[in-house]
């Protein structure tokens, strides 16, 4: 019996559990990859952007312009959080809302939930990409294992020990733990490498937050004053 | 979300299709068909330490395979009136029988009465005569007596031209030699008759005897004695396949060997039932003390091909006894000397050599070679 020991052959020729266990896997490096183009491409987008933005925010350019030319159209980034804080801002003296103190600190909560916000799609499918790292080897291993235990047993029934029986079963079931280190290797470089970008992104943009923050308090401060001295004159 | 997986779909499908193309089948191995050799692990020293056994040592067979016995000696030829081949024994029964009535036949001529008749009818005799006589007279030289009879013409002229046909004709020698004896004896009178009828039969058939022997018995010998040979080498390889066997059986050897002879079964061990030849580690050993005590010449070393053999003699304490000599040089006198002061230096020290087997390191030739060093 001649054995077709291409690849297309040995996966053909495996066992119906290796069978779906190397199409899971095929399917998670086809998701893989197609996640690590997406977020390589959204990343390279968001530093572009904040990069823009900071350049725009401290050319000493008016705020309220500035959120003008903002607000009308979708945000990312820190545009979305300082979006977010002058909204707040806004509604508040809109509405002749007197504590700065209770001002500054709904300002900080409106920005947070806008930092987290932004930073839950930067890192969403990244989970993936660590699951897929971790336990694509082992998935494979198990499809491994599975196919040189089914090669046995077939062994066992044809009373022939000879490599050549024995070879074609163990290849099939090896390519198994091929494919799965396939997926596995690049989702968990790719893992590492998009987390810690994400997390420079984080950094900047909760850098600019508290900032913007200061900034905010600050003139918060210079209202809550102006109106005392007009108070008191 | 839609651009990622496009693209990671086409990468994969272009990595799996390079794939497939290009690393589909990796070439398989070349094997050449090797017929599986069954192998059976022999140490060296079963092999080494086989010996007749012990004297004493039980009998484990049949001392010896059945007894050899010497070839019967030829058959005397045997011919039958003219015939080149020898005949097997029952003809030349048959030949007797015939012979004893050719005794019978002379009978009637001892009585001188008959023989007076054949003369006086000529030609009818004569026509039977000429037959007997032909053979002989071509045969045997020393008859004369056809020439006596001469003396009649007409049986004389009947004889010579009578004997082409009898030449042609020699089956009926055997037939009718009666007639032959009566017109013989007629010259020769009375006292020769009664010689004649012993000798003259058996000449006849006789003469022809001793030229069918001496022609044909050699050969016959020859083949016989082949044949004898050719038995002898099938008991030789029997007798062979018989060691072989034994050598590759994992039993102990004990008495009672295999050989074809009568004799003794077992000559015995003289001391101890192993063999008295030092064991490969035994002698890695005395290699390896010699080799320790030797520095090889600046002049041999990495040279391949210089080979020294020192033989040198121990003592019972396996010290040097005399002086080593060099029994093939190597053509570097320096290296065949390094060799000489290796084996002095060690010897007067004394090897390690196990003391059973004095018989086999008593006399020791060591080959010094240099390239061997250095592996």
């Amino acid at each position: 019996m001649e054995h077709d020991v291409s690849i297309l052959g040995l996966f053909l020729q495996a066992g119906l559990i290796v069978k779906m266990v190397m199409i899971g896997l095929l399917a998670a490096s086809i998701w893989t990859w197609a996640i690590i183009v997406d977020k390589t491409i959204a990343f390279k987008r968001i530093r572009s952007q904040l990069n823009r933005f900071e350049e725009t925010f401290w050319s000493g350019q008016s705020l309220e312009e500035l959120y003008r030319t903002l607000s009308d159209r979708k945000t990312s980034g820190m545009g979305s959080l300082f979006v977010a804080a002058m909204r707040e801002w806004k509604k508040s003296y809109e509405r002749g809302a007197r504590s700065p103190i209770s001002l500054q600190s709904r300002i900080d909560r409106a920005m947070d939930v806008a930092l987290v916000r932004e930073m839950d799609r930067l890192e969403s499918r990244l989970g993936f990409l660590a699951s897929v790292g971790s336990i694509a080897v082992y998935v494979g291993l198990f499809g491994t294992v599975i196919g040189i235990m089914t090669s046995f047993q077939a062994i066992a029934g044809s009373d022939s020990t000879n490599l050549a029986v024995v070879a074609p079963g163990i290849a099939e079931a090896l390519l198994a733990t091929a494919i799965g280190l396939l997926a596995a290797i690049p989702a968990l470089l790719a893992y590492n490498k998009l987390t810690t970008d994400a997390g420079k992104i984080g950094s900047r943009l909760e850098a600019f937050a508290d900032e913007f923050s200061g900034i905010l308090s600050r003139q918060i401060d210079e209202r809550a004053s102006q109106q005392q001295r007009t108070a008191a004159e | 979300m839609r651009a990622g997986l496009a693209t990671s779909v086409t990468l994969h499908v272009l990595v799996l299709g390079w794939g497939l193309v290009n690393i589909s089948a990796p070439a398989s191995f070349e094997v050449d068909d090797v017929e599986a050799l069954p192998v059976e692990l022999v140490t060296a020293a079963e092999l080494t330490q086989i010996q007749e056994g012990a004297k004493d040592a039980p009998k484990d067979g049949p001392s010896s395979v059945a007894p050899t016995e010497p070839p019967e000696p030829d058959p005397d030829a045997v011919n039958i009136g003219n015939q080149e081949k020898d005949q097997s024994t029952p003809e030349t029964e048959t030949q007797k029988a015939v012979e004893v009535e050719e005794a019978r036949l002379p009978d009637p001529t001892d009585v001188p009465l008959p023989r007076p008749a054949p003369r006086e009818e000529p030609t009818p005799v004569v026509e039977d005569t000429p037959e007997p006589e032909a053979t002989p007279a071509t045969e045997i030289a020393p008859e004369p007596e056809p020439k006596e009879e001469v003396v009649e013409d007409p049986v004389e002229e009947l004889i010579t031209e009578a004997e082409p046909e009898t030449a042609s004709v020699p089956e009926e020698v055997t037939e009718e030699p009666a007639p032959e004896a009566e017109p013989e004896p007629a010259p020769e009178e009375t006292p020769k008759n009664v010689q004649l009828p012993d000798q003259l039969p058996t000449p006849q058939a006789r003469p022809e005897r001793p030229q069918a022997q001496t022609a044909k018995t050699p050969e016959r010998k020859k083949e016989e004695t082949q044949q004898a040979q050719s038995s002898a080498t099938q008991e030789e390889t029997e007798e062979k396949s018989d060691e072989v066997a034994s050598l590759l059986n994992r039993e102990q050897g004990s008495g009672g060997g295999s050989k074809a002879n009568n004799q003794q079964a077992s000559a015995g061990g003289s001391r101890t039932t192993t063999g008295n030849t030092l064991t490969q580690s035994e002698m890695d050993s005395l290699r390896g003390q010699i080799q320790a005590c030797w520095s090889i010449p600046a002049s041999a070393q990495g040279e391949v091909g210089l080979k020294v053999s020192v033989q040198f003699q121990l003592n019972q304490s396996a010290q040097l006894e005399g002086k080593p000599r060099v029994t093939s040089s190597s053509g570097n006198r320096q290296l065949d000397d390094s060799a000489v002061r290796a084996v002095a230096r060690c010897g007067s020290q004394g090897f390690q050599l196990p003391a059973d087997k004095y018989d086999s390191w008593r006399d020791v030739v060591v080959n010094f070679d240099p390239s061997e060093m250095f592996r």
